[in-house]
């Protein structure tokens, strides 16, 4: 290979945030005074919003090492929500993780490779290289997830996402080898071509089962859900929404990039696969976050409710539904991490979890309660939020390609099923917003917010405000982002 | 911009009030009489420049909003949307001007009543189904905490009720409105094209299906048997002024969803599914009195009179005649101001005695006159009494109906009976006979209590020897809509 033919320029975004992590690595071993560790969060930040900036500079981007890694606009898009996710984390952890742990420095360090992990991921397209991403961002997460090790949860935690990680790896290497075996090549581009169209390969769709497992993992799908409740509530609260959301934006489009991207001339083999997990996602997700009194896990199997929905988009496969997969994977960001914001400014002051502690926060911090109420009517799908937009162009996806071809009419029973969970999660989310409004607080003091935080929040509450009322340019982003698939 | 101003004025007020200091308490509530205020004398000027021989849309205000999904911000009233613009910025008023006792969490309650109010104007003058759908929604979370924090004993689960039920409405309607949208060709959301064109003529299977998708989320704002549950519960646990609104205005939100979008749109359907209607009408004339004649608490027994006075609309529009829908419509109008009026004494006496029990009172005349001579002027009107505004919109819906329905016209007649044994026994019971002691300190109606009620009062009076007032500004829409279904 000759070195000299690559254009490092489209890894830009990577080797800034690789260089920052080691940076704060480095800084973190030498600084002696142990106070000054927030100035490391900082610094990551500023990485961050580097890299950020970097990516705008890709253009149309391009491929490297002969299509293993490809910048297009979908990982553009992908690393550009990322970043941004990253820096809101970063923002909420500074005040949450001071003091909490001796291992401050080490704390951002990971937090910015778990990052450019799932960037690696959005632009893998070479089965190997998809592997060894997920590993290590699968690596870099349980690191993150057990951090307080004294705590016996945190702990339990990262065993969790550890046992279930190592069985999705490897039912994901055993699909991988069997696709090697059918097609001869592991990049997703020779796959596509080499599979003869049309004729259903029973070898085919099993090796798209176990793929469908381990990505199935990442965006916590049922049945391959088991360790999010676990992991969402032993978790720091600002990992907990670091994989509730961007480990789920990883997942999707690594999902969208090999089954649509790759095998998407023979969708025959796994549109049922999508269509039952969003089935079996929507139902056991809403129908588990009802019982729930730790509020952690209600937005753990929230959020694999959230999975079924965008499945639906994958599931459907045309132009709409795909942009709506990519939409709502924004909107549902953008609100997940407003409600994690307030959980970790909450959980911060008071050390409760539990739905019934929220009582009364609308008088303890009007403005906590206010953002929370307004990311949870996002995820309930109340316009004219966020998520009513996303849920809205997910089910017209579904309902336009089924009124349009009679041959695909059934389609229409995943917006059917969809509403009637969403009704479903209205009451599970209303329990919450009933907490904070309608009953009377036990104990009345006032809960300050950190300033990084209540930037970050408002941040969150304001993009999902603004992607409800003016949604244009982000479906226009969208739109662009999933034409270099499909 | 009139339009606009009408609908976005009172949310201004709201989000000013949010900014207020929350100890001024006079401030707050001035605020809010002032920006509930400005939409009735908007109102008033929409009248009067109203053309009345024309059935085109007028005041239109058009602009795009999400081009990608062909949703645009559109305005316009016509003869059907200005009576019911002109009653909710009345009722609004006035439910504003009875909230001034309000004594708990006052900056929220008035902020909320003012996003309450542009939600409910929206939907009367959207004019696309986008549009539509989110003021429908965003009336939704005001009234559920109207309801849930301000309400009476049971309100936590009055509230939650409410909302389950009309969540359940509106999500199937909203894939109504998909059907609708993909179907047209060209796709489109805009109301008066879809009405117009006759688009799908012919597909009866369709209309009938998107008829019944649409017809569950008016079917239950309405409420039509057997939707009906959460309308007592609501009613009775809501404040007085949230009481005042849920009748007044929200029940029209149903009936006036029927009339603008599903007969319109879907005329084949409108006619298949009349005798339908024209039965259920009858179960709620029926039901709803004698469930009403079983009541002892006063508050329950006029929400369930206002399920059989929606029953009298209900039959107008079912048989699809001028006179019918004339009736309907203007039976709309004048149900929301004498059940306002209605649910506005009924505060105004709880607000003293703290018992809405029927039998408890007794000979409360000679204590309280002037509200005694109030409360007659209001159970006339809903009676029926010639001369006052219930009866020629009743009249005109029976004239209307008898034609098409003979038997079912006849049978619903006896509600009016019914109606005047339950209004009358109850004004009995409570004005008349033995002053009871223990009311001997209650004082008389107040200042502003007249000032409320006046309007109300001089409204009814007028209407009923003048309803051409209101019946000019509807015949020329509803003129050209009949000979839709013929």
């Amino acid at each position: 290979m000759n070195w000299a033919f690559i254009d490092w320029t489209l890894l830009a975004p990577e080797i800034i945030v690789l260089i920052t992590a080691l940076l704060i690595f480095g800084l973190d071993l030498i600084w002696g005074d142990e106070s000054e560790r927030e100035t490391l969060g900082w610094l990551g930040i500023l990485g961050l919003i580097f890299a950020f900036y970097a990516t705008l500079a890709l253009g149309q981007g391009g491929e490297l090492f002969n299509h293993i890694y490809v910048v297009d606009s979908l990982s553009i898009f992908s690393k550009q929500i990322l970043l941004g996710i990253g820096v809101l984390i970063i923002l909420a952890s500074l005040d949450y993780i001071k003091g909490a742990t001796k291992y401050e420095g080490e704390y951002y360090g990971l937090l910015l490779l778990a990052i450019l992990a799932m960037m690696l991921i959005s632009s893998a397209a070479e089965l190997i290289t998809i592997f060894i991403c997920l590993e290590f961002a699968t690596l870099t997460c349980i690191i993150l997830s057990a951090y307080f090790k004294h705590e016996p949860k945190s702990t339990e935690a990262g065993l969790k996402y550890l046992l279930v990680g190592l069985l999705s790896a490897v039912v994901l290497l055993y699909g991988i080898s069997l696709v090697y075996g059918l097609t001869g090549t592991t990049t997703l581009y020779q796959i596509g071509g080499s599979i003869r169209k049309y004729a259903f390969q029973p070898v085919l769709f099993i090796s798209c089962i176990f793929l469908a497992a381990g990505f199935g993992f990442k965006i916590a799908a049922v049945p391959f859900h088991t360790w999010a409740p676990d992991t969402y509530e032993g978790a720091p609260t600002p990992i907990t929404a670091f994989l509730a959301t961007a480990s789920k934006v990883a997942g999707f489009v690594i999902l969208l990039r090999f089954f649509v991207g790759g095998l998407g001339d023979i969708e025959g083999h796994w549109i049922g696969i999508m269509v039952t997990l969003a089935v079996l996602s929507m139902s056991i997700g809403n129908l588990s976050a009802i019982p729930q009194t730790d509020i952690k896990r209600m937005l753990a199997y929230s959020s694999i409710a959230h999975a079924g929905y965008i499945l639906i988009g994958l599931a459907v496969l045309s132009r709409e539904s795909l942009t709506a997969v990519l939409f709502y994977l924004l909107a549902y960001a953008a609100a997940n991490l407003g409600a994690f914001l307030v959980i970790i400014a909450f959980s911060k002051w008071t050390d409760l979890h539990n739905i019934s502690d929220y009582a009364g926060l609308s008088k303890r911090s009007p403005l906590l309660a206010l953002s929370m109420l307004l990311a949870l009517m996002s995820m309930a799908g109340i316009p004219p939020l966020g998520g009513f937009i996303g849920k809205f162009y997910i089910f017209a996806g579904a309902v336009s390609e089924a009124v349009s071809d009679p041959e695909r009419l059934w389609l229409i029973g995943l917006p059917v099923w969809g509403v009637i969970f969403s009704i479903v999660s209205v009451y599970y989310y209303f329990g919450v917003i009933k907490a904070m409004y309608l009953v009377e607080p036990v104990d009345t003091q006032p809960i300050p917010i950190p300033v990084p935080l209540g930037l970050a929040l408002l941040i969150a509450i304001l993009l999902t405000l603004l992607i409800g009322i003016y949604p244009g340019p982000f479906l226009a982003l969208s739109e662009s982002a999933i034409q270099s698939i499909f | 911009m009139l339009l606009s101003s009408i609908v976005f004025i009172p949310l201004l007020g709201g989000l000013l009030i949010l900014l207020m200091n929350r100890e001024n308490e006079w401030a707050i509530k001035t605020m809010a009489t002032i920006a509930a205020a400005i939409p009735v004398i908007l109102a008033g000027w929409l009248y009067y420049c109203f053309d009345q021989s024309t059935a085109d849309i007028q005041f239109a205000e058009k602009m795009d909003w999400i081009p990608s999904l062909g949703v645009s911000y559109f305005l316009g009233v016509d003869g059907l949307g200005l009576p019911m613009v002109i009653v909710t910025s009345l009722l609004s008023l006035v439910a504003i001007t009875v909230s001034w006792n309000i004594k708990t969490r006052v900056k929220e309650y008035f902020a909320l009543f003012l996003i309450l109010e542009t939600g409910m104007m929206g939907v009367f003058v959207a004019l696309d189904l986008f549009l539509f759908y989110i003021f429908w929604e965003l009336v939704l979370v005001p009234m559920y905490f109207i309801i849930g924090v301000w309400g009476g004993p049971r309100k936590e689960y009055a509230a939650i009720k409410f909302i389950i039920y009309t969540v359940v409405g509106s999500v199937f309607m909203l894939l109504g409105f998909l059907a609708i949208y993909f179907t047209s060709d060209p796709h489109t959301f805009n109301i008066i094209e879809l009405s117009q064109g006759n688009q799908f003529k012919g597909m009866l299977l369709f209309q009938n299906i998107a008829y019944l998708a649409l017809f569950l989320g008016f079917a239950v704002k309405v409420p039509i048997f057997p939707f009906h549950t959460w309308l007592p519960d609501a009613h009775v646990e809501a404040p007085t002024a949230g009481s005042i609104i849920l009748a007044g205005v929200l029940l029209k939100m149903g009936a006036y969803g029927l009339m603008r979008v599903c007969f319109p749109i879907l005329p084949e359907a409108a006619v298949y599914f009349a005798h339908c209607l024209a039965g259920l009408a009858l179960i709620n004339i029926l039901y709803g009195a004698f469930t009403a004649l079983a009541q002892t608490d006063l508050k329950k027994m006029i929400a369930y009179s206002s399920v059989s006075h929606m029953g009298y609309v209900l039959l107008g529009m079912s048989a699809l005649t001028v006179t019918g829908f004339n009736g309907a419509l203007l039976q709309m109008f004048n149900h929301g101001i004498i059940t306002g009026a209605l649910f506005m004494l009924v505060g105004v006496i709880y607000d003293r005695a703290h018992t809405r029990e029927i039998a408890g009172f007794g000979g409360i005349g000679k204590q309280m006159p002037a509200y005694t001579g109030l409360m007659a002027v209001a159970v006339m009107a809903a009676v029926g009494l010639p001369g006052l505004a219930g009866f020629i919109s009743e009249l005109l819906c029976f004239v209307g109906a008898f034609p098409v329905y003979k038997l079912i016209t006849s049978g619903a007649v006896l509600g009016v009976l019914l109606s005047a044994v339950y209004m009358l026994g109850m004004f009995q019971r409570i004005f008349t006979g033995e002053l009871n002691p223990k009311w001997a300190e209650l004082k008389d109606a107040d200042f502003r209590e007249w000032i409320s009620l006046l309007p109300l009062m001089a409204l009814i009076v007028l209407l009923g020897f003048y309803p051409r007032l209101i019946l000019d500004v509807m015949n020329m829409t509803i003129t050209h809509l009949i000979p839709r279904f013929q």
